[in-house]
């Protein structure tokens, strides 16, 4: 060893007792304010003035898992409906006119919620609240612009789903895993379902979910609380609440008492595995162990599954393990893309391997700040903008019931233990309770004849 | 008479509806804009340690975040002409390892802390930016000094890294819109700096050496040629004595850097196809040489074309997609660097509509420079970049990019507190006046990308056309054409003396008629094929049929691929079945048959082939003669060693199976053993662009054992 190695060693060694003092850092807390519109429309506000911008953002608590049996796809379907105009606004003219001032804006669709947000100068508050406003009071569907839209969708579809290599793995894994929970089918939904939607769905669902009642105005950035109060109840105040109940997905998925394998061909180029392993929703008490867990096994390069699927075994292209979070019980993955020459068999081997080494010996304490590190980082990076703040709070709000979940989450995580993460491991990683995918290109013959 | 008056009120109300007025039964518009909300440009705090490292501190105390970006003054102006992306591929080696630290242990020590950690290179910067959470700023501060003085540039990550950027290449090259662009700026500069793309090129990033990232560093990584910027929970004082503790030791260096010239102006109108036959929509580029930085009209021509360009709302949005539906997008840029850079609007539409898309640009062009914009049009614009530049003030990291590039630009604090209300301060008469100066269509660049026989007849109206093949468009040359391999012209005596060396050649393998004799050849063995996503080994099988049959059949782990040439047609069978074989695999498959092993030797007694001899030249260390190939548009030179008479290389235009471009391949022969008195090279490594491609080993070879007829039939 030359001296300047032995400089280097001593350089590591206090960069690491640097990195550990960190651990001690906790995010400062969120502050905000809650406000409840008479018709039952939750606001949720943080100034800050530090630039003159703000992110505004409207969650509907209702998503893919709320769809009726045949109408799969069709909360994405109207999350793109809601784009193409309102009684005082046109088709378009909602993006043209945040584009038009510099600003940004867009929507997504997932399980449980659909949100539509906004980033723009904040002299524009109450345009942006007139508009949001416009299309949460009325919808201008023509059956023209409906079907037209309905294309784009299926479009997207063939995009995301049917054409990319395993872009239909997830589908076939959640058609196999749930047997009668709504989270048997994905996001984007069948076309089949896609094709036989109608416009009075996009009314009786409108009516239904899309009411100041099942919504959550989430503003953040440089205005005026008061002011911002005012408009909200001028242009919301007088959406009448929904007339009916909204529905709520009660039914529950059966604890599995059984493993569940499958094999499918497909069109990919290399054959993958996928293991699901049934894990509680957001929230439950087991939850935060298993987040830091997912890291420890597949953030970064220096993660578990990568370190051993990839760097040292070489067996696989790409090894991924990671928590679907959700409002009700979802799935845990973990998996591989294998290389050329390896089977799905050695990767399911190396994975559960890597699985029960977390049930045999606790987290070494510096893997565990690492990935405590890794957490706090993403939170505070996230809440340098405005949007940031917005979705950690209406996240908060909507999927955790209690926007003050904002900042008790963070310290939730931060308290977990290696004796914890033992447990959850030999908890929900059993044979018992998982399903195991094995993906395989598909054989010529098996293909349509060629013309 | 009362009827009358009641219709003429009617009309009155119809005419303000339609002019947008308080009309009675009109749409309530959206409530106007509240006045822009006050705003000062976050302060920051300026010193130049003794080294001549400018430090600038923006504290930002909202989260406990810092992040760290150095600046180095100089970045892709500076590649040598011929080897584009030299900068830009010394900042990507940056964190790939330094003097005392592996990337891993780079990755791991940012991972650790949560760390992020990002480098690159611009037109006239080079960067590494480190953000972290407040207790880990001394890590940030240590990792940063390092990867910017001591990077390693080891062999091993400059071929990751090369590989990595050459197989994004060669998806951008195939995008259409990636093309317009860097064929605009290359067609607008020609050979200026500015002309290049900064990235690279597909035939300059093989070319790159260590040596040249080395110099470069060593030319400009200097603390005197450097900005860092601390943004972030922090306060001066401690910031400052940071960069002392950490870079008050970087010694300074002399700057090596060249002076960039002003580019020429553009003159005149001329229209660029750049043909890709099988394009069904039409990329659409105009431009020129714009405007430096500093000029002080860079804020009318900034709101000119916003007006103009901007996404929604502007002239050519309403003009193309709203009235006609003509596209999809329109966006204008306006590159203002420290000498003019481009101004250029860029749309794409269909094939058949891209004559009427492109005279309605020009139309909207000339209008612009004729006609004074209207008053509302103009605050329209003002208010979209107004919105666009305080959208990016949000976070302390992006407060710092715009900070240390209005400093590397010469701009000071009050310029960038004053930025919002310049572009709020111009008028339509100076919209006007730089309109006249540069939207002037005659002074014009215009590229399309797209299907050329459907539209080029039609566009030559527009301006004198050059045509380039997409598969021939080189980017590194200034006239973006490939260099064609110079044709030796074929007099009776490089012919005779072609003649001569095949001979001695076929003698060398086993004589000429035994070679002739060869009615069929089996040749099994192992190939390996590099590829962006890793190197594939599969078993290949080869058989020849005198005179046009070749059956090629490669076996992969998991998939059989056969391709078959007969005559003049063929077939081909992958995992997604059996089918005809498209024209352009044809193509290829015939001249493969062309330049066959034994073809090649035979083809002094063919007609229509021409085989010149070209001179000597070395083929790894060993002297060699050059015969060239000319077969219609082909030509394909062999190198035969002087010694043995054994055919070494052979060397010609192929098209890349991943980006469908055209580039260099060379074959080496080697190993060569006998088969049935025959000589054959049992080794054949593929080149392409003078990196390894392939390598194929002959495990067992077969000459006139038979061929089975099913194995040209299609099944």
């Amino acid at each position: 060893m030359s001296g300047r190695e032995i400089l280097a060693g001593i350089m590591m060694v206090a960069l690491a007792a640097v990195a550990r003092a960190q651990s001690q850092l906790v995010p400062p807390p969120l502050r905000f304010q809650v406000t409840t519109l008479k018709n039952g429309l939750r606001v949720i506000t943080h100034e800050d003035h530090s630039a003159p911008v703000i992110n505004l953002q409207v969650w509907y608590h209702v998503g893919s898992k709320d769809e009726r049996p045949g109408r799969t796809g069709f909360a994405h379907l109207f999350e793109h409906l809601m784009f193409k105009g309102s009684k005082n606004v046109g088709p378009e003219e909602h993006t043209e006119l945040i584009k038009s001032i510099g600003g940004m804006d867009n929507a997504y669709t997932t399980e449980d919620v659909t949100v539509y947000w906004q980033t723009f100068p904040s002299n524009y508050l109450e345009m942006v609240l007139w508009l949001e406003a416009d299309r949460m009071a009325s919808l201008a569907i023509t059956e023209e612009n409906f079907r037209s839209e309905r294309e784009v969708v299926k479009e997207e579809r063939r995009l995301r789903v049917e054409n990319p290599p395993y872009g239909r793995v997830i589908e076939v894994l959640y058609a196999n895993a749930f047997e009668v929970h709504p989270y048997r089918h994905i996001v984007i939904g069948s076309m089949d379902d896609l094709n036989a939607a109608t416009v009075e769905d996009v009314r009786e669902f409108f009516e239904t979910y899309y009411v100041p009642n099942n919504a959550t105005l989430v503003i953040v950035g440089d205005f005026d609380t008061r002011q911002a109060l005012a408009w909200v109840e001028q242009y919301f105040g007088n959406i009448p609440r929904g007339k009916r109940p909204i529905p709520r997905v009660t039914v529950k998925e059966p604890p599995k008492t059984r493993e569940k394998r499958l094999t499918e061909r497909m069109n990919v180029p290399l054959p993958a595995l996928l293991a699901g392993y049934y894990i509680p929703e957001d929230g439950h008490p087991d939850s935060y162990a298993l987040k830091i867990l997912s890291r420890i096994l597949s953030a970064g390069q220096s993660s578990r599954l990568y370190r051993k699927l990839v760097y040292e075994l070489r067996l696989a292209a790409a090894a991924f393990g990671a928590g679907n979070f959700t409002e009700h019980p979802n799935l845990f993955f973990a998996g591989a893309i294998l290389n050329p020459g390896h089977t799905p068999e050695a990767a399911e081997k190396a994975i559960v391997e890597e699985l029960e080494r977390l049930k045999r010996e606790p987290v070494p304490a510096r893997e565990l700040e690492k990935a405590k590190n890794q957490m706090i980082a993403e939170v505070l990076f996230a809440r340098q903008s405005n949007q940031g703040k917005a979705d950690a709070l209406g996240r908060a709000a909507v999927l955790g019931k209690d926007p003050a979940r904002v900042n008790t989450e963070v310290e939730r995580l931060l308290a977990v233990t290696p004796e914890e993460i033992q447990r959850v491991a030999r908890r929900y990683f059993t044979e018992t309770n998982r399903i195991v995918l094995t993906i395989l290109p598909q054989q010529p013959e098996e293909k349509r004849p060629g013309p | 008479m009362t009827g009358q008056i009641v219709s003429r009120r009617l009309l009155l109300l119809v005419m303000l509806s339609l002019a947008g007025g308080t009309g009675f039964g009109q749409k309530p518009t959206p409530p106007p804009p509240q006045p822009p909300r006050p705003f000062r440009f976050p302060e920051f705090a300026s010193r130049t340690l003794p080294n001549g490292l400018q430090v600038v501190v923006i504290e930002h105390r909202e989260q406990p975040v810092v992040s760290l970006r150095l600046l180095v003054r100089s970045g892709a102006e500076q590649d040598p002409p011929d080897r584009p992306g030299v900068a830009s591929l010394t900042a990507a080696l940056l964190d790939q390892g330094t003097k005392t630290r592996s990337a891993m242990e780079i990755a791991e020590t940012i991972e650790a802390v949560g760390g992020q950690i990002s480098t690159g290179a611009s037109w006239h910067h080079s960067f590494a930016v480190i953000s972290v959470l407040r207790p880990a700023v001394d890590v940030a501060f240590e990792i940063l000094a390092d990867i910017v003085r001591n990077p390693a540039f080891k062999e091993e990550e400059i071929e990751r890294q090369r590989q990595q950027r050459l197989s994004g290449l060669r998806v951008q090259m195939n995008d259409p819109g990636y093309l317009a662009s860097a064929v605009i700026e290359r067609a607008i500069f020609g050979g200026h700096p500015y002309g290049h793309p900064p990235e690279g090129t597909l035939d300059s990033i093989p070319r790159l050496k260590r040596d040249d990232l080395v110099a470069f560093h060593q030319a400009v990584y200097h603390p005197n040629n450097a900005l860092l910027a601390i943004a972030g929970d922090i306060t001066a004082a401690e910031a400052f004595a940071k960069a002392e503790k950490y870079f008050g030791d970087w010694p300074r260096g002399e700057v090596r850097a060249a002076a960039v010239p002003p580019p020429a102006p553009t003159r005149g109108r001329k229209v660029i196809i750049i043909d890709k036959p099988d394009a069904v929509q039409t990329e659409i580029r105009l431009g020129r040489v714009g405007i430096a930085r500093r000029d002080p009209e860079y804020f009318a021509l900034h709101v000119l074309n916003a007006l103009l360009a901007s996404a929604s709302g502007s002239r050519l949005w309403d003009v193309l997609r709203r009235e006609r539906g003509l596209t999809y997008g329109v966006s204008g840029r306006l590159e203002a660097r420290q000498q003019p850079g481009s101004v250029t609007i860029s749309t794409f539409t269909r094939t058949e509509t891209t004559r009427e898309t492109l005279e309605l640009v020009l139309r909207e062009l000339e209008r612009i420079a004729r006609e004074r914009v209207r008053e509302e049009e103009l605050q329209k614009a003002k208010s979209f970049l107004a919105g666009a530049f305080q959208l990016r003030l949000e976070t302390p990291d992006s407060l710092a990019t715009i900070v240390l590039d209005a400093l590397n630009e010469g701009f000071d604090y009050a310029y960038l507190n004053t930025y919002r209300d310049r572009i709020l301060a111009v008028t339509a008469e100076q919209v006007q006046e730089v309109a006249r100066k540069y939207y002037r269509t005659d002074d014009l660049v215009i590229v399309l990308v797209g299907n050329a026989g459907a539209f080029e007849r039609e566009v030559a109206s527009v301006g004198p056309v050059e045509r380039i093949a997409y598969t021939e468009v080189d980017l590194t040359r200034p006239d973006l054409q490939r260099e064609k391999p110079a044709v030796v012209a074929a007099t009776p005596e490089v012919i005779a003396r072609a003649r001569e060396i095949l001979a001695e050649a076929l003698r060398a393998v086993g004589g000429r008629d035994v070679v002739a004799d060869i009615r069929d050849v089996t040749i099994a063995g192992e190939a390996t094929v590099s590829t962006p996503f890793g190197a594939f080994k599969g078993e290949q099988r080869v058989v020849l049929q005198a005179p046009d049959r070749l059956r090629v059949e490669v076996k992969l782990p998991q998939m059989t691929i056969v391709q078959v040439l007969n005559g003049e047609s063929g077939w081909m069978s992958t995992p997604m079945g059996t089918q005809e074989i498209p024209a352009p695999l044809l193509k290829e498959l015939r001249a493969t048959l062309r330049r066959q092993f034994f073809q090649l030797l035979l083809a002094g007694e063919r007609e229509g082939i021409t085989v010149s001899y070209v001179g000597r030249e070395s083929v790894e260390g060993k002297p060699v003669e050059v015969l060239q190939y000319q077969e219609g548009e082909h030509v394909f030179r062999l190198y035969v060693e002087e010694a043995s008479h054994l055919p070494l290389k052979l060397s010609y235009q192929g098209t890349d199976p991943f980006s469908g471009a055209r580039t260099e391949f060379e074959e080496i022969y080697a190993d060569y053993r006998e088969v049935s008195g025959v000589r054959y090279p049992f080794r054949t490594v593929t080149r392409q662009a003078g990196k390894p491609f392939s390598e194929f080993v002959v495990r067992e070879m077969k000459i006139n054992a038979g061929v089975a007829e099913e194995w040209f039939k299609k099944p």
